[in-house]
């Protein structure tokens, strides 16, 4: 097989993940409606709305984290960090504009981002110490500088929360337009660009991207850069759309949703192949559920379950197809 | 002339053999315990009563248990983020068991079943499906917490028969030295002659060291693989019931990052988080610094969420700790 058909081939597959992402929606779509057929109205599009932005913020990060064959656990502590930061700022000066607290917030995210990424990159130690560390030292520090105190929702403008509720734009929230700002703005990155295309190199081969010429180590840096910023980002999301920031709740356990999302979505958990369709997709797959929950009669206890189960059936039928694909390579022979 | 050869020889020996002692990884962590020890008493002086430091053990022996188990996989280059999950939904179950009319003995025999069981997932999805150990882990640490959750809902199952309840509150006669203790140290003998003295062991090094050349060597590495996941579930069992005895209830968030803890006393030991090296005997003078750590800080009054961020900035240093060591000694060579 020469490399072109090679690379045709292995773009075919990746769509076939992504169809089988939005196969999966649809079921679940068609099942719960004929259970409760008022699954399907605009209470249910509204909340499915709501509830996409944060995931797909930070997956896109993340995304490109696990394209690069790492992981990161830390993102819901970056998220709470931030948070919980600019909301100290935000209570005490309430004339402090929303724009600026966002990007503030980008940028506290950043510094968590780039602490993460001198670790894994420069000090080369395993991204599961590094974040399973500052997973826990990020929400530590949290406590001891924002002295476990909520930012209550009066203390949040009436501006930002506005965010989560309309636009011009058909009326569909901010945050909704801000998360396919960033979906849009990482494909083209990923597609456009020579950084975007030394992810994918490093992440299939990190030896060979070496000897390629890549700075694996600057790559692996951005990316955690960019996973923090995106964090930090969706943080103030987070408070935008629940009007209230808690140093224990805020970004707690999300990483589970996050990783889920994206492995759902059909990156390859050994690095190297996916895409920010997929990603979407898998963020849409887990808003459909979590919307279904309820409508269901489901109590949210068996949230955490379906996440944790979501993550080892993709993980499984990731690896059905691959063999698969083996299989049949095998069994028609390989010419070079 | 030969004397002063053989002496020069002798001398060298002894100087390598001296090297070779500081070298130890394990070393680093026992000059950690002693300042840890150092730093608390400083603190408090209320710290120097060995009384009060072998209770407080006590809370950390589930934990160490579970290292124990933890340090054969991270030996054999993998990981287990689960544990501490599969440890609260062992409590969870064994105690809904209890409550559903069956003995307590026979509910805590199913319960070791249980772990096992659990532990084989994680083993079967490693080994026979040849998925990475990480993700495999962060899913089934997802799953394993959430189907307590639903199993037990919000509440707490509690009630259990005296003869069960405070097992840490047993010492050995005479002296204030806790059962639990005991019990973590006999196992951490066992599973350290195991690791060091069998062919059993020997393979858990060759498959960290390199999972191909263990291949290649006739090492049965699905096999290994999944007895060390099943390992990993029995024993976070054991520490589940004895975590269980000790609080006398049951809930789903019980052991909640218990996982950090875990993996920290394996790698302050001195076990390599890339494979192939690591001691039992590490990894026991792991828990004691954690043990003294925590204790220490819970004497000082520091805050538990101070204690968080203290032990994530312990984990990653007690990974840039051998760093520095190995990059010291290949400057010397």
């Amino acid at each position: 097989m020469s490399g072109e058909q090679k690379a045709i081939k292995a773009k075919r597959s990746i769509y076939f993940k992504e169809i089988g992402t939005l196969l999966m929606i649809a079921v679940i779509t068609i099942i719960t409606t004929s259970i409760q057929p008022a699954f399907l109205s605009a209470g249910s599009i509204r909340s499915i709305l709501l509830y996409i932005p944060m995931p797909i913020i930070v997956s896109m990060g993340m995304m490109m984290v696990i394209l690069s064959g790492n992981i990161d656990l830390s993102v819901g502590s970056m998220v709470g960090f931030s948070a919980i930061m600019v909301g100290m700022i935000i209570r005490d000066n309430p004339e402090f504009p929303v724009w600026a607290a966002f990007v503030l917030s980008t940028l506290i995210g950043l510094g968590l981002g780039m602490f993460n990424g001198l670790l894994v990159s420069v000090l080369s130690i395993p991204a599961i110490i590094v974040t399973l560390g500052t997973l826990n030292l990020y929400r530590g520090l949290l406590f001891i500088i924002g002295g476990g105190r909520q930012i209550d929702p009066n203390h949040i403008p009436r501006s930002m929360i506005a965010l989560a509720q309309k636009s011009p734009i058909f009326n569909i929230p901010w945050i909704v337009i801000f998360a396919a700002i960033f979906a849009i703005a990482t494909w083209v990155f990923m597609k456009y660009t020579h950084s975007g295309k030394e992810i994918y190199a490093v992440g299939s081969n990190s030896q060979a991207a070496r000897l390629r010429g890549i700075s694996v180590n600057k790559i692996i840096f951005m990316v955690y850069s960019i996973t923090g910023a995106l964090s930090g980002f969706a943080g103030m999301v987070y408070a935008a759309r629940n009007g209230y920031i808690n140093p224990s709740n805020t970004g707690y356990g999300f990483e589970f949703v996050v990783i889920s999302a994206v492995i759902v979505g059909g990156t390859s958990i050994n690095g190297g192949s996916g895409s920010v369709l997929g990603t979407v997709l898998g963020c849409f797959l887990l808003a459909v559920i979590h919307t279904a929950l309820p409508v269901l009669g489901v109590s949210g206890l068996w949230q955490q379950a379906i996440y944790g189960f979501i993550i080892i059936l993709a993980l499984v039928m990731d690896k059905t197809v691959q063999n698969n694909q083996m299989k049949q390579v095998l069994k028609r022979g390989v010419r070079v | 002339m030969m004397t002063k050869i053989r002496n020069a020889n002798k001398s060298n020996a002894n100087r390598l053999r001296i090297l070779k002692f500081a070298q130890r990884p394990e070393l680093v962590t026992f000059i950690l315990l002693i300042l840890c020890f150092w730093v608390s008493t400083i603190i408090s002086p209320y710290f120097l009563d060995a009384g009060y430091i072998l209770d407080s053990t006590t809370l950390y022996n589930e934990f160490g248990i579970m290292a124990i188990a933890m340090t054969f996989i991270i030996i054999a280059g993998q990981i287990d983020l689960s544990v501490a999950s599969m440890m609260t939904l062992v409590s969870c179950l064994t105690a809904m068991i209890f409550h559903a009319g069956v003995p307590m003995g026979i509910a805590l025999v199913l319960g070791l079943l249980i772990g096992i069981g659990l532990g084989m997932i994680n083993g079967a999805l490693v080994a026979f499906l040849d998925l990475p150990p990480l993700i495999v882990t962060i899913g089934t640490m997802a799953l394993f917490r959430g189907v307590a959750q639903i199993f037990i809902g919000d509440h707490s199952l509690s009630d259990f028969p005296s003869w069960f309840v405070g097992v840490d509150k047993f010492v050995i006669p005479g002296t204030d030295i806790p059962w639990t203790l005991i019990l973590f140290l006999i196992l951490a003998l066992g599973m350290g002659l195991l690791l060091s003295k069998t062919k059993f062991g020997r393979h858990v090094y060759a498959i960290g060291t390199s999972e191909n050349a263990a291949k290649y060597a006739a090492v049965p590495v699905k096999r290994q693989k999944m007895i060390l996941f099943a390992l990993s579930g029995l024993f976070a069992a054991i520490g589940g019931m004895l975590t269980m005895s000790r609080l006398a209830v049951v809930r789903y968030d019980m052991a909640l990052g218990g996982e950090l803890d875990i993996i920290t006393m394996a790698l302050l030991g001195g076990t390599d988080i890339n494979g192939g090296k690591g001691t039992m005997l590490g990894t026991v003078i792991g828990m004691l610094v954690l043990t003294l750590m925590r204790t220490g800080m819970s004497v000082a009054r520091v805050k538990i969420q101070y204690q968080m961020a203290i032990m994530g900035a312990l984990l990653i240093i007690s990974i840039i700790i051998p760093n520095i060591v190995r990059y010291i000694r290949d400057r010397n060579d």
